[in-house]
């Protein structure tokens, strides 16, 4: 305790470059976690997403995501709702969803275009919550085979097929036997992912109508959604061991092993965020060194002194690397406290990120506020500064005393 | 107690090496108060710094205790234990109190805090210092710094002092408190002094003079010394 007073006394002999120094550690210490806050919740929002576009865990049959079908659903899951009856039975999963991917051509009678449907409950809108942006109209009422079926379009496919809300669309697909299949569906409603790409191609249309289409009752995959996404790999586990297996065996995929943004995302902003580290600490480092430079070369003829009395230089290396210590953590408080006046403030602020790359919406600008980035960060800024008083403070304590006493 | 044998030192300025101690040997006993005396440049000041073991990069031997002292490590390890300092400008640690400094050279020799403390008030006492304790040396004056100086140089009862013009920068009065204070501490804890100074004030006192001039003793005796 006494020598950390003496440090705090230490720092207090030049305030205003003491000040300068912790102002910079703060400073360096704000941007860090800002910028990590900023990368943590990016992280989190397309880990959400991605999650949500694909279920937790997908369920398929082996291979269904390495190899290409022949034919639709030629790797489809048979008997779903017994799988489904089962996933639903473990405390921890929220819901499951079957669905069916196809592809064909959409058609307004005088104009063609490419599609990617999804055939999906129409509760899983809901389920999934708010993840598409309705431009137009609805999303899929419950499935009544004596009424019309239904297709929500993507904004630029029904601006493609100049289709309205109420108008008439005819789908063409290939049956799972591989003969030709075409249905007329109404257009309920018109949406946007944020994605134009995907905007150009996708609809969806109830999980019956498509396997109607597909002339099937398998499904392509079983998406499993959890209350707590920790209990995921927990699951996972549990799902893949031998004793679990169902017959066929079937694979599980967690949402990680397909969210490709995700980890495109996350190295960039990895990399970005780990060169910005290394220069705030190389700015850190400078910063201190330079101090404790100044006061190790102010402060020679003292350091003579204690040396005279029999100070190893240990112990006086010890001596500037507790003031060090002293500035790195009053810097780093303040760039902690000011990183959660700014992770507060943003939640209140409504401030709008323009839209990333290859999307059409923004997204709010928010900073998370981490307890464990912070450690990590006063951590790293506390070695930085108890390395760089070390080396500043090698050259007072080796020099011979009989010079350091006579230092003017 | 200290011995000199022999000591030879010589300094590199440039190209040139200037030879600063010719061939010295003297010996310094038990509760002995030496005054080191000689005009600047004569080689006290080098002198002084081996004596205090503050320096090793000379030719000859020094002897603490009848123990060759022959390393870095050994002679830091005497001066911690065994020596105390005294210098021109007090050299106390300008963030640390008055008892603080007095205490530095027991918290170095790990001596538990109640008979440091008892130590630190027991020589602020007898330096006339103890209402001052508190004190920071920015909040002393010249003369009260220089005795919370010879406090922290006696507190180990060490067998040596090693003290560089001690009165130089005091004025007449405070001088011959300061030289009593050091006198009479050193036979209280037969303690030795080795003390360079110009100062007759301070030389009037001591036991011995040595004096020096151009690297050379040219007189060891109890005398006056006249610098």
């Amino acid at each position: 305790m006494r020598r950390l007073t003496q440090a705090w006394l230490n720092v207090q002999r030049n305030r205003r470059r003491s000040l300068m120094s912790v102002s910079i550690i703060a400073i360096a210490v704000f941007a860090l976690l800002s910028a990590g806050g900023f990368g943590l919740y990016t992280y989190q929002s397309l880990a959400e997403a991605s999650a949500r576009e694909s279920g937790h865990i997908s369920v398929t049959m082996p291979g269904y995501f390495d190899s290409e079908e022949d034919y639709p659903l030629q790797n489809g899951i048979a008997d779903s709702n017994v799988l489904i009856k089962s996933l639903l039975s473990h405390q921890q999963v929220k819901a499951v969803q079957p669905r069916v991917e196809f592809s064909g051509l959409a058609s307004n009678g005088e104009k063609s275009a490419i599609f990617i449907g999804q055939g999906v409950q129409p509760n899983e809108f809901r389920q999934k919550g708010p993840f598409l942006d309705i431009v137009e109209g609805k999303l899929l009422d419950s499935y009544n085979p004596d009424e019309a079926p239904q297709v929500v379009l993507g904004k630029d496919l029904a601006r493609n097929l100049k289709m309205q809300i109420g108008d008439w669309l005819t789908l063409l697909s290939t049956t799972s036997e591989g003969a030709l299949n075409a249905y007329d569906f109404v257009v309920s409603g018109i949406v946007s992912t944020g994605v134009p790409e995907m905007d150009k191609r996708l609809l969806y249309i109830d999980l019956n109508a498509a396997q109607a289409l597909l002339d099937s009752q398998r499904v392509s995959v079983v998406s499993m959604y959890f209350y707590d996404y920790q209990d995921v790999g927990p699951m996972l586990q549990t799902l893949s061991a031998p004793s679990a297996q169902q017959t066929p065996s079937l694979e599980f995929t967690p949402w990680w092993e397909r969210a490709v943004f995700y980890d495109a995302v996350r190295n960039l902003y990895n990399r970005i965020f780990g060169v910005m580290g290394a220069v705030m600490a190389l700015v850190v480092f400078v910063a201190l060194f330079n101090t404790l430079s100044m006061s190790v070369t102010e402060r020679t003829r003292e350091i003579g002194t204690l040396a005279a009395m029999g100070t190893s230089p240990a112990e006086q290396l010890r001596g500037f690397v507790y003031e060090a210590l002293v500035m790195a953590l009053i810097g780093c408080v303040l760039g902690i406290i000011a990183n959660g006046a700014l992770s507060a403030g943003l939640l209140v602020a409504d401030i709008q990120m323009p839209p990333p790359p290859g999307r059409t919406d923004g997204y709010p600008l928010q900073v998370y506020f981490s307890p464990i980035l912070a450690l990590w960060v006063t951590v790293s800024i506390a070695v930085i500064c108890a390395g760089a008083s070390a080396i500043a403070a090698l050259k007072g304590v080796r020099k011979p005393i009989t010079e350091a006493l006579i230092y003017v | 107690m200290l011995q000199l044998s022999n000591i030879n030192k010589s300094y590199r300025l440039g190209q040139l090496e200037q030879q600063a101690l010719f061939d010295v040997s003297l010996q310094v006993v038990e509760a002995e108060l030496v005054g080191l005396c000689g005009p600047s440049g004569s080689g006290k000041s080098t002198l002084l710094n081996i004596c205090g073991l503050l320096d090793q990069q000379f030719d000859g031997q020094v002897y603490f205790s009848g123990e060759q002292v022959t390393g870095p490590q050994q002679a830091m390890r005497l001066r911690r234990s065994q020596l105390g300092f005294v210098f021109q400008r007090f050299n106390l640690v300008p963030v640390m109190s008055a008892f603080e400094n007095v205490e530095y050279p027991l918290q170095l020799n790990r001596i538990a805090t109640p008979q440091r403390k008892q130590r630190v008030n027991e020589l602020l006492e007898a330096v006339g210092m103890l209402e001052h304790a508190g004190k920071r040396p920015d909040r002393l004056s010249g003369g009260q710094q220089q005795r919370i100086a010879l406090a922290r140089a006696m507190v180990l009862k060490p067998r040596l002092v090693i003290a560089d013009e001690p009165t130089a920068s005091l004025d007449s009065q405070t001088a011959h408190q300061v030289v009593s204070l050091m006198k009479q501490l050193s036979h209280q804890h037969g303690t030795s002094i080795v003390v360079a100074t110009h100062d007759d004030r301070m030389s009037s006192h001591c036991d011995r003079i040595i004096r020096m001039e151009d690297g050379r003793v040219v007189s060891d005796k109890e005398a006056l010394c006249v610098a």
